[in-house]
């Protein structure tokens, strides 16, 4: 019995204790919780409370047909971000191609540099190089206007962007894997190289840039903790002289880009208050 | 039972009371005795026909800059794949690369762009699309945006003003249609269980035989639409 009265503190302790870990059971209703306090008798002539039982106080209020999708058991959402850049380096590439220029088709490779300041924002140096495809509409051009038909022949750019991701969601993969996502738009300055910056009408900075500036957006999937699969349209404006005797004009260069980036480190971790 | 055995007894459950706990897993759980938030697909498709009124404009053109309008009507067998045979008719506009500038700058004149292609009047055609990806997003922190994405392929019949191989004054060239296909992406942002904004991008790609080389065309137009799905209920009848 001296043994039993011994162990007796310590089996209380052992069932106070729990697993590691959040507990994160409904905790018992508190004694002095008012809302299981006794109600106030109601005043005279008061109408009495609905009999109907109401709702539990565990339904969250649903948007219209949120209720639907509840009854089915589906794959829960997720509560946390599940894509976490905050302070992480990313290196990116990229395969841009113009959609604005029927006669002469860029297609080019890019590389990104940026790093995520907060989730929601980056800075980026990125560069392209372009490799020009003259299409037939060159040649039809030519033979029915007896036209010349002028281009400005982009060899690569270099930019500083600053990358804004406002909006942030998830997709079901077939309607099972959860993939996030979030959507940017960019913003930013640099140089444009073209076929005229080796002449002397090169632009003001040495090798014959061209001051440029650029805006985009696109999306950004996330696979798992260290890669972004990314798509985007992103178009650069940059002053160029195609010719001497024409006169020199802005040039549009606009392109949709495919790409990926990883991301440094491979893995994150929430910072719990 | 002797007093010895007795403690034995005892002390055994006395320790039993001592080992761990099981893990309660269940119990850890935030979703217990809840009502579970879950990723299912809200706005469902399957067995439903899709039709969709939409409007149609060429990119990236060389020539002319095509407006089009026209409908769509699709069967979704299941969530992922849906078949849809769609018609569009327009009108055409000549782009700026058709200036002929000399000491001035004028448009090209009707005989100069009868030799250039470009000039669709009409496509239909029959499609298939894969759609694996269904999502949500907030905007303005408010209200959950549902959508999808998907990409499509199909085939087409184009029909388009001819070319003449040389510059022939006063002479028109008739239509021709040729065969062709179509492949691209889209999403829908789904605004009410029965109705989405379409929006897609595709590339047409047809061939224009009297064109001495380059006889393959393609030609990017960017659509949106308004799709109605019927029935209105979901399969359970909701």
């Amino acid at each position: 019995m001296t043994l039993l009265l011994l162990l007796a503190p310590l089996a209380a302790l052992s069932q106070a204790q729990e697993q590691p870990g959040l507990d994160l059971s409904e905790p018992p209703p508190s004694q002095t919780s008012p809302e299981k306090a006794p109600l106030p008798p109601p005043p005279p002539g008061a109408k009495p409370p609905d009999a109907k039982p109401s709702k539990s106080r565990d339904e969250a209020p649903l948007a219209p047909g949120e209720r639907d999708v509840a009854l089915g058991d589906r794959v829960k959402a997720v509560q946390l971000k599940g894509f976490l850049k905050r302070r992480r380096l990313e290196l990116g590439l990229a395969f841009p191609g113009t959609v604005n220029d029927a006669f002469y088709e860029k297609l080019g490779v890019g590389g990104k540099l940026a790093y995520n300041f907060e989730d929601s924002f980056a800075l980026a140096v990125r560069g392209s190089y372009f490799w020009q495809i003259r299409s037939a509409h060159v040649r039809e051009g030519q033979a029915a206007f007896s036209s010349q038909i002028l281009t400005s022949r982009v060899n690569g750019q270099a930019m500083l962007d600053g990358i804004w991701s406002p909006v942030y969601g998830k997709v079901a993969w077939l309607g099972s894997k959860i993939v996030h996502f979030d959507m940017y738009l960019l913003a930013g300055l640099g140089s444009v190289w073209s076929a005229t910056s080796s002449t002397p009408r090169g632009g003001p900075f040495p090798g014959g840039g061209h001051a440029a500036a650029e805006v985009g957006g696109g999306i950004r999937f996330y696979p798992n903790s260290w890669l972004a699969l990314d798509a985007g349209v992103i178009g650069t404006l940059y002053p160029d002289q195609p010719t001497a005797s024409a006169p020199s004009t802005v040039q549009k260069l606009i392109v949709a880009q495919i790409g990926f980036a990883v991301f440094f480190p491979f893995s994150f971790e929430y910072a719990r208050p | 039972m002797t007093t010895r055995a007795l403690n034995l007894v005892v002390c055994a459950a006395a320790l039993a009371t001592l080992a761990p706990r099981a893990a309660r897993g269940s119990a850890a759980d935030v979703f217990e005795h809840k009502v579970k938030p879950v990723s299912g697909q809200l706005y469902q498709k399957a067995g439903k026909l899709e039709l969709t009124p939409l409007g149609s404009i060429s990119l990236n053109d060389a020539f002319f800059t095509k407006y089009m309008g026209g409908a769509k009507l699709g069967y979704h067998f299941s969530e992922y794949f849906s078949l849809a045979v769609s018609g569009l008719y327009g009108t055409s506009g000549t782009t700026g690369s058709t200036s002929v500038c000399r000491t001035t700058c004028q448009p090209a004149s009707s005989d100069q762009l009868n030799l250039v292609p470009g000039e669709i009047k009409w496509l239909v055609g029959a499609e298939l699309a894969f759609s694996p990806i269904y999502g949500k997003l907030n905007v303005f922190a408010q209200k959950a945006v549902h959508f999808d994405l998907y990409v499509l392929g199909g085939a087409d019949l184009v029909n388009y003003r001819d070319v003449l191989a040389s510059l022939q004054p006063g002479v028109t060239p008739g239509n021709a249609t040729s065969l062709g296909g179509h492949l691209g992406v889209g999403g829908r942002i789904f605004l009410a269980r029965f109705i989405a904004l379409r929006l897609e991008l595709k590339d047409v790609l047809y061939s224009v035989p009297h064109l001495p080389r380059g006889n393959l065309q393609t030609q990017l137009f960017a659509e949106a639409g308004l799709s109605f799905f019927v029935p209105v209920t979901r399969r359970d009848g909701q």
